[in-house]
């Protein structure tokens, strides 16, 4: 299971630490809070004195460390002076989810579903490192990220009426089958030159299926059906989530790399 | 209706115009110059038949003209046809439409940049169209909905009634919380630069930024900042700038400007400032204020935050990365300069805040259109995936790219048309006849959400 998120901080590279942190005993580390894909360079940050507090559940930091507002004075805002204005949004944000105003989930950066807040932050710490080697140090990297508002009914009816007959699973399979086999080649591609296959590449797979004629909606829906069955809603959330990463390069692009396939 | 065009053409190159009646043969040279130090209903009391098809554009005219040293310039000249006219000649009109030339006085020294005034510009400017700013102003405050009250405590409906003795009349607390109405209005307009392309207008004034934030356009930090700095000089409220930069700002940055302004272009540029942000004092209280928009929240910050600020700067939220912003306070006079470089020196602004800069023609929290030179094969290519890739580690839907052929899928009706005006903007304006290329928009959906104000706590107890 791939990582809810990955991202990168500028300059330095972050590794989670699985537990071990030796080598870090006397320094004080980071507590990190991003909200969604919000860049880590913007994120707030919170520096916790003793490495004794990693054996501190999440919840207890983030209430009694981040986001406790007595502790706004330990923020370093000489060298950061938003950050007493991202802890008091990120303590709104807390607040509200506690009242049930929206549902919280929390990930922590590079690492494979969602954080259980009760469980002792220093199985999630990660090292930072900066490539210049100025910085070297442990990380609590954690996103906020809330669970998206139920899906608009109007939409997810219309999308059920534009796929009224689609076909049984075997069916189904064979023609997911059939996609993969006919689109898998454009997977990874590069456009200037164009090339196939090329390693971190673009994914150009569903716009080449609509430039073939093909409604890239329902090769989504067919891909999703074909690996088991799927709430209606669950399968639209995921048609629009595929469809908004679908490449928009110009037909020359796609000539052309048409054209390579057929040599 | 005849149109007679005069272009700044010693200065950024702009353009301004006016009307004239169809049986207008010629205008005397300095029967022109008299209509120009008139402000426009003046002038029409006094029998000219001359209007400027927009008021408020013609105000900066008259700054050119009759105030050529507060624009840093030496007294304009008119040239027609390439003979120089002086004040007994005529400009012959007898076409539909004549172009003439503002060249400058060259036996005639620049003047002193110290004595720059941009706020008796913004003020004369207000004397020249005050009805309409304030029809503006009114347009996008809202009074009904935001309470403003005088010291008497008389609710106030019109910015018409805040004009005359702002300080005196009104306590500190309803200052405040006009003038952060105010920054609010601003900060909301848009950051874009398509009004200003397809316009013409290179950059705007304070008080022409006013006219396009009331007919739903708006502009980058420079203008935004030229719009809360008109309304603080009218309102008689004292000011300062902040300069903001990647880099650092040296100590001796006003003198470089200083050399470079009085060298006329001469002298090395000074570093390159990117970012302009105003300050005001109420009370005894500075207050730093950024209305830039685009992925910039609003600040409005006082006291120890702003010393922070200032000392420190802040992270700014670009289209791809997020800089660190080093911020300097700087004298009303620098700050003055900056903008009336930005205004009359700079040819091709707009164009180059579009490209060279790459801020491109819009940017907010959810989308940023830019733009670029596209003639075809592995450029067109090249661009297409720099952008592409650029949107994919940072988990960005892919952007779309809009071109004359494509034009039509766009669902959204207003920003086809939008497109389709700034696709014929830039056309005209890039006038190389050997350019073989088009241009293509880049549409990238951004959906790293809304950062939120940065409202100083003594602030917010003041405005609620």
């Amino acid at each position: 299971m791939a990582p809810r998120y990955s991202k990168e901080m500028p300059g330095a590279e972050q590794v989670l630490c699985s537990g071990d942190v030796s080598g870090y005993a006397d320094e004080s580390w980071d507590l990190r809070i991003s909200v969604g894909d919000a860049p880590l360079a913007e994120a707030f940050f919170f520096s916790v004195e003793s490495l004794a507090d990693a054996n501190r559940s999440v919840r207890e930091l983030l209430e009694q460390f981040a986001l406790n507002p007595e502790r706004e004075a330990e923020l370093n805002v000489d060298e950061y002076p938003d950050l007493p204005f991202l802890q008091q949004e990120l303590i709104q944000y807390f607040e509200a989810a506690k009242r049930g105003q929206f549902k919280l989930q929390v990930f922590v950066n590079h690492a494979e579903g969602k954080l259980d807040l009760d469980s002792a932050a220093i199985t999630s710490l990660a090292r930072c490192t900066f490539r210049n080697k100025t910085w070297d140090y442990l990380v609590l990297d954690l996103i906020f990220e809330a669970v998206n508002a139920p899906v608009d009914a109007q939409a997810l009816s219309s999308f059920i009426a534009r796929h009224p007959t689609l076909g049984k699973p075997d069916a189904l399979r064979e023609e997911a089958a059939n996609l993969v086999t006919q689109y898998e080649k454009f997977a990874s591609v590069s456009v200037a030159p164009c090339a196939l296959g090329v390693p971190d590449g673009f994914d150009v797979r569903l716009q080449m299926m609509e430039f073939d004629g093909l409604d890239p909606e329902q090769c989504v829906l067919v891909g999703l059906l074909a690996e088991g069955a799927l709430e209606w809603a669950d399968a639209f959330e995921s048609v629009c989530e595929a469809l908004a990463f679908k490449t928009n390069f110009t037909s020359e692009i796609l000539n052309e790399l048409k054209g390579i396939e057929n040599t | 209706m005849k149109i007679l065009s005069l272009k700044d053409v010693r200065g950024n190159g702009a353009a301004y115009e006016l009307c004239l009646p169809e049986g207008m043969e010629q205008w005397n040279i300095q029967s022109l110059r008299t209509y120009l130090d008139l402000p426009l209903t003046e002038a029409r009391s006094q029998g000219f038949m001359a209007e400027p098809p927009n008021r408020l554009r013609h105000e900066t005219l008259r700054r050119l003209v009759t105030h050529a040293s507060s624009a840093f310039h030496r007294p304009i000249e008119f040239v027609q046809n390439g003979v120089l006219l002086d004040n007994l000649d005529a400009i012959d009109t007898s076409n539909a439409h004549t172009e003439i030339w503002m060249e400058r006085t060259e036996t005639t020294s620049a003047g002193n940049p110290r004595t720059l005034p941009l706020a008796a510009s913004n003020r004369r400017a207000f004397l020249g169209c005050g009805a309409e700013l304030v029809r503006c102003v009114d347009a996008l405050f809202n009074f009904s909905g935001y309470a403003i009250h005088n010291r008497k405590g008389e609710r106030i409906e019109s910015f018409a009634e805040v004009v005359d003795d702002f300080v005196g009349s009104f306590d500190e607390t309803n200052q405040l919380r006009l003038l952060f109405r105010l920054a609010e209005v601003v900060h909301a307009q848009p950051f874009e630069n398509s009004s200003k392309i397809i316009a013409g207008v290179p950059f705007c004034s304070g008080w022409e930024m006013w006219g396009r934030m009331e007919q739903g356009g708006g502009g980058i930090c420079a203008e935004k900042t030229a719009a809360l700095k008109w309304v603080c000089d009218i309102l008689g409220v004292p000011t300062f700038y902040a300069a903001g930069s990647q880099y650092t700002i040296p100590d001796d940055f006003e003198v470089q400007l200083k050399r470079y302004i009085v060298s006329e272009g001469a002298a090395p540029q000074p570093i390159w400032i990117q970012h302009l942000l105003l300050g005001f004092r109420v009370g005894e209280s500075d207050y730093l204020v950024d209305v830039s928009n685009g992925n910039l929240p609003l600040l409005f910050i006082t006291g120890d935050d702003l010393q922070r600020y200032l000392k420190s700067g802040y992270r700014a939220r670009m289209v791809y990365n997020v800089e660190q912003m080093n911020l300097r306070r700087i004298s009303t006079w620098a700050g003055d300069a900056l903008l009336t470089l930005c205004e009359f020196h700079v040819p091709d602004l707009h164009f180059q805040y579009i490209f060279n800069q790459a801020l491109g023609l819009h940017i907010s929290s959810e989308v940023y259109i830019g733009a670029f030179f596209d003639y075809g094969g592995i450029h067109a290519a090249r661009y297409q995936g720099h952008y592409t890739a650029l949107a994919q580690p940072l988990r960005l839907p892919r952007p779309r790219f809009i071109r004359e052929s494509n034009m039509h899928s766009l669902p959204d009706e207003a920003l086809r048309n939008t497109l389709n005006k700034v696709l014929l903007a830039l056309r005209r304006h890039y006038e190389n006849p050997h350019y073989s290329g088009d241009f293509t928009f880049v549409v990238q959906p951004l959906n790293r959400g809304r950062i939120l104000p940065r409202i100083s706590r003594d602030v917010l107890k003041e405005v609620g």
